[in-house]
């Protein structure tokens, strides 16, 4: 059965169709056609295969694993009908403006804060932007304000800066007050 | 850096395979000690790193940039499409003739003095390394140095200097006619900006408004906005001795100096002597006993005003209310008066050929009543007056139907 027009694709009844999604260890994952094109990159798959398109045998991820793809589908849940963001940034220093969270965001990301990275990764591949956006803003909230020290240690990077590279980054950078 | 990204890799990877049991446990413990959580980070793409660089500010990009070799080469990289520093430029004289670069940051203020003499034999680029100038003093003090302080900072910048705004504080009227277009050639050489604030004390207002020749001197350009801030009050004395207000003498006084600066008004309105006038808003703070008077003079130079004016967008009329208000209440402030009753506007009105309407409120969300005075001989400009909370803006507008 199967097969569903690509014309229909937009449609509201094929958003409450069943998808299987297996990701690359091998877990299938049944979910509304209309939760899984949050994603954009699955939302893709679906228009292209248009009439191919084989509902109950599946759109392989070989990016995502299943803990991950987990967390990102109940995040998809959430914002299946959420508006597009602006990203916004200062004109003149080019920062870009922080987004407010809702409190069920907050929540989900103190949930899942030790999956930030992969979570980042995981919706860059899948390019949902909600989540990517907002996931790296998390991240950048945790850089903020910390010494390069503190930063390493919290992400457990290996300092691999020679005594002289430290030495000449310091130099060429005359604010720099550590 | 290839070497380093490997180095990388490897090492990820390591951590990748540890990674289930070593996750929960440091979600717990974060849960237990409420501690920055160990977050052990995989490869991570260019684009996700620039994303995420791309929320924070430079204090903090300089701190990313000392973390490893692939943090640093990434901050280097995307140079062009991340934040920029926010910096601030003064200049020093005195005993210190130098240039001081201030940071703006909400942590640590940090400043740089530039030592003008030391410039020479030690060029330090990395000031303005990724900066941008939020904003740049100008006090116009010693009109020398300054060609020569601009021509050092545009060499250390590169090019001419990217100011969100500047700011000119004119502080002496010490041949000012001079040091304005030494400031000026300087200014449009060696400063790129759009946004132009200049600051000056009723003396100065007075000896350029007062002399058409001198009104040049105000135009930077069509490509920099004007704003300017000044502070105007009428002295009126007579052999050496300030007349009061109350006094007899003081309204005969008050009619010469009157006739000449609504002269100066109507031809300033008119702006004939301007060649591409760009001024976006024109503050002017009067004292709360003059306020009347200067307002009725406004109005009469806009009534006589032989061209459509052009020169300002925005007109503000400031009440100082510092003063303190005086026990006679001869001249009222126009403020209280032209909120409670459109007639004392009226009142300060030239009598003949204006048509004076009121704007009931509503009509665009805005609280205040907005008045509204149409130009005799050019019926489709007028002036908009709105009373706002400690002033009174006027505005030249196009009306659609006269």
């Amino acid at each position: 059965m199967a097969t569903e027009s690509a014309n229909g694709v937009s449609s509201p009844e094929l958003n409450e169709r069943d998808v299987v999604i297996t990701t690359n260890d091998n877990r299938n994952f049944t979910v509304k056609i209309g939760v899984a094109r949050v994603s954009k990159t699955i939302n893709n798959m679906i228009q292209d295969l248009g009439e191919s398109l084989d509902l109950s045998s599946g759109i392989p991820l070989p990016n995502v694993d299943g803990p991950i793809f987990e967390k990102v589908l109940e995040w998809c849940e959430e914002h299946k009908n959420a508006p597009e963001i602006k990203v916004e940034q200062d004109p003149h220093t080019r920062e870009r403006k922080w987004f407010t969270m809702t409190e069920w965001e907050e929540e989900y990301f103190r949930k899942f804060l030790s999956h930030l990275w992969d979570l980042a990764m995981a919706a860059n591949y899948l390019e949902i932007p909600s989540l990517y956006y907002y996931t790296c803003q998390k991240l950048a909230e945790r850089i903020k304000g910390r010494t390069p020290e503190q930063i390493r240690e919290m992400f457990g990077i290996e300092d691999d800066l020679t005594e002289e590279e430290k030495a000449e980054i310091r130099r060429t950078n005359v604010w720099c007050t550590y | 850096m290839s070497k380093g990204n490997t180095a990388k890799k490897r090492k990820s990877i390591k951590v990748v395979e540890n990674e289930p049991a070593a996750k929960v446990r440091r979600s717990r413990q974060l849960k237990e000690e409420e501690k920055a959580p160990v977050l052990a980070m995989p490869i991570m793409p260019y684009d996700v790193l620039v994303h995420i660089f791309s929320k924070l500010d430079r204090e903090d990009l300089d701190s990313c940039s000392a973390v490893c070799k692939h943090w640093h080469n990434v901050v280097e990289d995307a140079e062009k499409e991340l934040p920029k520093r926010a910096i601030d430029i003064r200049f020093d004289r005195g005993i210190f003739d130098s240039i001081t670069v201030t940071k703006e940051d909400s942590r640590n203020d940090k400043a740089v003095r530039i030592d003008v003499a030391s410039i020479r034999k030690n060029p330090d680029r990395h000031i303005f390394k990724n900066a941008v100038v939020k904003c740049m003093d100008e006090r116009l003090l010693a009109g020398d140095a300054l060609e020569e302080k601009m021509k050092k900072i545009c060499e250390l910048a590169g090019d001419r200097i990217p100011v969100e705004k500047f700011h000119l504080i004119i502080a002496s009227g010490m041949s000012l006619t001079e040091h304005l277009e030494k400031f000026k050639r300087c200014f449009l050489l060696y400063v790129n900006t759009s946004k132009l604030m200049i600051n000056m004390k009723s003396s100065m207002f007075d000896s350029i408004f007062r002399y058409e020749r001198k009104w040049s001197l105000l135009e930077f350009g069509p490509d920099v906005e004007v704003e300017i801030e000044t502070d105007w009050k009428f002295d009126i004395e007579s052999h050496g001795r300030h007349i009061h207000m109350f006094d007899d003498l003081y309204l005969i006084q008050i009619q010469s100096y009157k006739q000449s600066a609504i002269e100066s008004l109507q031809k300033f309105f008119s702006c004939s002597k301007f060649k591409s006038p760009n001024c976006i808003q024109l503050t002017i703070t009067v004292s709360r006993e003059q306020a009347q008077d200067i307002f009725s003079w406004i109005i009469e130079g806009f009534r006589n005003a032989f061209e459509p004016p052009k020169f300002f967008k925005k007109l503000v009329l400031k009440v100082n209310i510092e003063v303190p208000k005086q026990r006679f209440g001869r001249y009222p402030g126009v403020l209280e008066e032209f909120g409670r009753d459109p007639s004392v506007f009226e009142g300060v009105l030239p009598r003949n050929g204006f048509k004076f309407s009121r704007e009931e409120p509503g009509a665009n969300d805005m609280p205040a009543p907005i008045y509204c005075l149409v130009h005799t001989n050019f019926r489709n400009w007028a002036l908009e007056a709105k009373k706002l909370n400690d002033s009174l803006e006027l505005k030249l507008i196009k009306v659609e139907n006269p």
